[in-house]
């Protein structure tokens, strides 16, 4: 008996081991885990018409990526947050920037600026047609968020707050880890079930 | 962070063995989805791999012998009294309908009128509900809303799909802390439950990001008839071309009987 208890903590053991060692991706995400350099993005198109690459916000000391949508309601539902969000970190050196990876006619460029000018958005709008940016960070839904520290390792991904309804928060999880990585101090909850629309994602694209 | 990628590991690994040392094919727990994306699952006893010949071989219906489907049910008509209904239910009421339902294969569908490819695929779990209806599927639609106006939308979406031969049900919790308890992440997301009530397949659209994740209606109706223990429906469809193509290799040689009297 205790023979097989000593094989099965070895082997637990050395399970553990080759894990921790290879790296595994995230509860909720199959591509990256928190503490991963962010795989970024280059040369995507913004609703300003010019191009985006993740080392344009390299001086943001914490960068906030949303991946989002036109035509999910879940997303549209969060759309005023993140104008409030943007307008109150936005002097603390913090970058939001919101990528919509859809393909389809109501999230093409010209409908991702009439979007942007109903809900007044204070952040880059950037369309990728490619998707690759969003199966580089395991995106899976709109909204998704990522908060990257100064160094753009992930610090924190999944939802950003506890509650659709805006009044039932009680968890603004990006901005608890946004707050932590300013003052220094360790992201408390890193990693939440994203929860929204599936991301489209165009078969073959991969 | 290696600290914490070690604690997380090892108490997977803890719970991988543990699970196996226990046997997690025997428990409740195989309706949670939890353990299976897109995948056949394995368990620590017995194949699960969806056929019925696979694990405990029930009795062979006179269907189970057929390799083509019988006639498609015909849903009944609006004018029969006929009321789709929406249930309100949680993960004790969801686990309730897959124990009902033993016996037969369960197809669900996890939806909701928020979710806009939800709403275009809906169409094809209806198909599903009617053509494999005498083979012994049973149909669960279980939509995850935020209020009960949403479910009232719901309810007239399915009465305008006809989803007369699906169970209706939509969860009960709070929008907000649905998702954790049938581990959803993307909506649709669809199960396929065997006779034994073992998940055997899972499609989530909340995990499509790779191709061996990536799926269409065709996997979904595959799924559903291995677990029906019917053939693949293109190797069906390939035994009618082979039948076909003997009966247009014979029509020729008859014609060419029958050119050269």
């Amino acid at each position: 008996m205790y023979r097989r208890l000593a094989v099965f903590a070895c082997l637990t053991a050395l399970i553990g081991v080759s894990f921790a060692a290879t790296g595994f991706a995230g509860k909720y995400n199959k591509k990256l885990s928190i503490g991963d350099k962010a795989p970024g993005f280059e040369a995507i198109t913004g609703i300003d018409a010019k191009s985006h690459s993740i080392g344009d916000y390299a001086k943001a000391k914490v960068l906030v990526l949303c991946f989002t949508c036109n035509t999910c309601p879940v997303a549209a539902g969060y759309n005023d947050r993140f104008v409030k969000f943007t307008r109150e970190y936005k002097d603390q050196g913090v970058e939001f920037v919101a990528i919509n990876v859809n393909n389809d006619d109501d999230n093409k460029l010209d409908k991702m600026r009439e979007r942007a000018q109903k809900s007044g958005f204070n952040f880059d709008y950037l369309h990728d047609s490619s998707q690759e940016s969003a199966r580089a960070f395991g995106a899976t839904v709109t909204p998704q968020i990522f908060v990257l520290g100064k160094d753009r390792k992930v610090v924190y991904m999944g939802k950003f707050d506890d509650s659709l309804n805006p009044s039932k928060i009680k968890h603004n999880y990006v901005r608890d880890a946004v707050d932590a990585v300013l003052a220094g101090k360790e992201v408390e909850v890193s990693e939440t079930r994203q929860i929204g629309c599936s991301i489209p994602y165009d078969p073959g694209s991969n | 962070m290696m600290d914490r990628n070690f604690t997380v590991a090892a108490s997977t690994a803890f719970l991988f063995f543990a699970a196996l040392f226990v046997g997690c094919g025997d428990s409740d727990s195989d309706h949670d989805g939890t353990d299976a994306t897109n995948s056949s699952l394995t368990s620590g006893d017995s194949d699960t791999s969806g056929s019925p010949t696979d694990g405990t071989e029930p009795e062979p219906a006179e269907w189970e012998t057929s390799s083509q489907p019988t006639a498609v049910a015909k849903p009944k008509k609006k004018s029969d009294d006929w009321e789709i209904s929406l249930e309100s239910a949680d993960k004790a009421g969801y686990d309730a309908v897959l124990k009902k339902n033993i016996g037969s294969v369960v197809l669900v569908d996890f939806w909701g009128t928020w979710c806009l490819a939800c709403m275009k695929d809906f169409p094809h779990t209806v198909e599903l509900s009617r053509k494999y209806r005498d083979q012994g599927l049973r149909v669960v639609s279980f939509s995850i809303e935020s209020d009960d106006e949403a479910r009232g939308q719901g309810l007239a979406f399915l009465k305008k799909v006809d989803a007369s031969l699906i169970e209706n049900l939509t969860c009960s919790i709070d929008f907000d802390d649905a998702f954790e308890p049938f581990d959803l992440i993307g909506l649709p997301d669809y199960r396929v439950y065997n006779r034994e009530g073992k998940l055997v397949k899972r499609f989530s659209n909340g995990d499509n990001i790779d191709e061996e994740t990536a799926f269409t209606h065709e996997d979904i109706e595959a799924a559903v008839r291995e677990a029906l223990g019917l053939p693949a429906e293109n190797a069906a469809k390939q035994d009618d071309v082979k039948k076909d193509d003997t009966k247009e290799n014979d029509i020729p040689k008859d014609d060419a009987a029958e050119g050269a009297e």
